[in-house]
């Protein structure tokens, strides 16, 4: 007895978004199934936050088909939003109100209201580290307090899908570690997640797959290890070496045996992977 | 080396001061603006020349309709500063804010003129539109001069001199001094009063160099001036006399002061979007509307509290009548609160910054205010200046507020004293008319992008 096949919590074929005469995403393809969480990676420029913005239901796209959570956006939007978590770039806080305060307004915000209200405000401000600060200002907190603060704000009302737009930046190594718990904890529950960083390192840990988006087209799309195997078919195969070993006499040895073969460095991160499809010339943003 | 940096600082505030046309436009068009507006406005009240003039509105009515009243009222028509209106229920004209004076012929005026008795002419006047008065006052003295005192004031010396009984060449004689006498007084009345066929408002409004007529020369005249306040005055309800001032400053500064802080009210949209906060209420189920929809009612809350704070102020210290007509007033502030959020939500709405709300606000809403009566009565004011104020929140509101407070009008007319009900229902279709352009320019800016 087979497992039938989970609907795509977002399923977009050859999606299209322009903006006069920029075509800011062209032709995406994208399946992402529940449980999953996507690494999207790109150039600054490259559409990921274009892409972000159709998900979120922000931004209207100009052709292709679209479906989040089952839904057309055209047509749901506030539906596709009630299970929609978006924790935007920016730290969208009120500095004036406490941290419980805030979490109680965009609570409210998504429906949330007594007495499962309270609950999830002692969950976020718990999930946060933030149980005992709870009552102060937001604008007395730390960067990365306001950080987890600003991860948890999107989690309240407990969305099916939740959207990531560089959750780690400006943070210190403690805070990072602490939101990389948070969403490994999230993944632990099941939860679907698109994750956008400049840190590649993030995606190596966090995400089963990863798109890479440069000028509105994907250039690659599957796991770390396909997208490594993707980088090494046209070149050598790996051959790995126990440590202490000199290159150079492994080399020598092999060449003895008939096989004429060069050790390569160690195997390329996901870095060397990215720089490689998008190239390492700057692509500042206007 | 102090003087090439401070330079170097100099130069680039410079250029980030040409750079940011808002400040460039509020720092270098805001002025000339206001100066046009002002000039306008005030040269007119002083007398100024061709169309700019003011006409300030005189209601006369003749009770006489004799050909000695009809060349009173032909002589004050012929001025340039009177708007003069032919009408009756004069008192009640001025009670209730139609007319700022009205001026009575008895009965018998002529009669009286012809006896060489002075005739008792009775103005009534609202102590309110004190800016009125002085341009009413400086109108009318030399007209009364030549149709009133200079009639009767020989055929008086006359009968004076007959009373003494004296030989014919004598008499003679001294009707001679006593005539030129009497030309001598007329010739300086009439030059320190007002330019003899020019008419004229008055020079010094202040009372300066000008006869302050209404304060002296009555009785000399034959005129009774009466004061006539305006219905909500006599209703006030603090232990404070009713002020006349007082009324219009509450009234005034409560409409500027409002739009003021309802406009930087509309700026947090600005602020959300700068801080992120907005992406993260348009993510929410409920959208631009919801967000919409609770700036309205914040910001409504926000003015209203603003306007109580300010008309309990006006009742201790003016005795402002604020609960004689409190559904008119409440109405009132309601609908002025709606027109100037309906301002400030559709101003941020279409501003980038909070820079560009600034400059786009202050111009705007100060020329609303001089041009809508906000800082000077309407009625002192040319024409095309009534009829910009026409297009303003301002003078809606200002009619309102000052007709309920100091005329104690209610929504609807009645046999003594019109109503407000057509400014109010003009605030609530200006606010309806702001609100609707406010929420198209968010869908437009904020979730049109798409």
């Amino acid at each position: 007895m087979t497992t039938p096949p989970q609907a795509p919590l977002v399923h977009a074929r050859g999606l299209e978004k322009t903006f006069g005469t920029l075509k800011a995403v062209d032709g995406l393809d994208l399946d992402l199934f529940p449980g999953e969480c996507l690494g999207l990676l790109g150039p600054n420029g490259a559409g990921k936050t274009t892409t972000l913005g159709m998900l979120a239901t922000l931004l209207k796209p100009s052709g292709g088909q679209l479906e989040i959570l089952g839904l057309d956006p055209r047509a749901d939007a506030a539906a596709i939003r009630a299970g929609l978590g978006v924790v935007p770039q920016e730290i969208a806080l009120y500095g004036e109100l406490s941290g419980a305060e805030n979490l109680a307004f965009f609570g409210r915000m998504y429906g949330l209201d007594d007495p499962h209200l309270p609950r999830r405000v002692a969950w976020g401000l718990h999930a946060a580290g933030l149980a005992d600060r709870g009552d102060d200002l937001v604008r007395h907190y730390s960067g990365g307090m306001k950080r987890r603060l600003n991860i948890v704000a999107a989690l309240l009302h407990e969305p099916r899908l939740v959207l990531l737009d560089e959750p780690t930046v400006g943070v210190d190594p403690q805070s990072r570690g602490h939101i990389f718990e948070m969403v490994e904890e999230l993944r632990r529950g099941g939860l679907t997640l698109i994750y956008t960083t400049h840190q590649l390192g993030e995606v190596e840990r966090l995400c089963d797959r990863i798109l890479i988006l440069d000028h509105g087209r994907a250039l690659a799309e599957g796991t770390l290890a396909e997208l490594r195997a993707g980088l090494e078919e046209s070149g050598p195969a790996e051959l790995r070496l126990p440590p202490g070993t000199d290159p150079a006499e492994a080399a020598r040895i092999l060449r003895e045996g008939g096989i004429q073969a060069e050790i390569a460095g160690p195997t390329p991160d996901l870095e060397e992977v990215f720089l490689s499809l998008t190239g390492r010339a700057l692509r500042d943003e206007a | 080396m102090i003087l090439k940096d401070a330079w170097t600082v100099a130069h680039k505030d410079l250029r980030l001061f040409v750079r940011d046309r808002s400040a460039l436009a509020l720092t270098l068009l805001l002025p000339v603006v206001l100066a046009t507006v002002f000039g306008a406005a005030m040269g007119a009240m002083s007398g100024g020349s061709g169309g700019a003039q003011a006409h300030v509105d005189l209601l006369v009515e003749d009770r006489d309709a004799s050909p000695a009243s009809e060349a009173l009222l032909v002589s004050l028509e012929g001025t340039d500063a009177l708007n003069v209106i032919r009408g009756e229920g004069s008192r009640r004209a001025v009670a209730g804010g139609e007319v700022p004076a009205a001026l009575l012929i008895p009965k018998g005026y002529g009669e009286t003129l012809a006896r060489g008795e002075l005739p008792e002419l009775r103005l009534l006047r609202d102590p309110s539109q004190t800016l009125a008065g002085p341009v009413i006052a400086g109108s009318l003295l030399p007209v009364l001069l030549e149709k009133t005192l200079g009639q009767a004031g020989p055929a008086l010396l006359t009968h004076v001199l007959e009373g003494f009984d004296l030989p014919g060449d004598v008499r003679s004689q001294a009707q001679s001094i006593l005539n030129e006498t009497w030309l001598s007084m007329d010739r300086v009345l009439s030059e320190r009063g007002a330019p003899r066929g020019e008419g004229g408002g008055a020079r010094d409004p202040a009372g300066g160099s000008g006869v302050n007529f209404l304060e002296r020369v009555p009785a000399l005249l034959g005129v009774v001036v009466e004061e006539v306040a305006g219905g909500g005055a006599t209703q006030g309800d603090s232990e404070v006399a009713p002020s006349a001032g007082g009324s219009h400053a509450i009234a005034s500064m409560a409409v500027m002061m409002l739009m003021f802080s309802l406009v930087a009210a509309g700026g947090t949209l600005l602020e959300e979007q700068a801080t992120g906060t907005l992406l993260r209420l348009q993510l929410a189920p409920g959208g631009g509307s919801s967000i919409l929809l609770g700036k309205l009612l914040s910001m409504g809350c926000i003015g209203l509290l603003q306007l109580s704070v300010l008309f309990a102020y006006g009742r201790v210290v003016f005795g402002v009548p604020i609960l004689a007509r409190p559904l008119a007033l409440g109405l009132t502030a309601v609908g002025v609160v709606f027109a100037a959020t309906g301002l400030g939500l559709l101003f941020a709405t279409l501003c980038r910054t909070r820079k560009q709300l600034e400059g786009l606000s202050t111009l705007v809403i100060l020329i609303m205010s001089a041009v809508g009566g906000a800082w000077f009565p309407r009625e002192i004011t040319p024409g095309w200046f009534r009829l910009a104020g026409q297009f303003t929140i301002t003078a809606y509101a200002m009619d309102a507020f000052h007709g309920v407070l100091w005329y104690g009008k209610g929504l609807l007319p009645t046999a003594e004293l019109g109503g407000i009900g057509a400014d109010v229902a003009m605030l609530y279709a200006t606010g309806a008319v702001l609100v609707w352009a406010a929420f198209r320019s968010y869908r437009r800016r904020f979730e049109g992008a798409g």
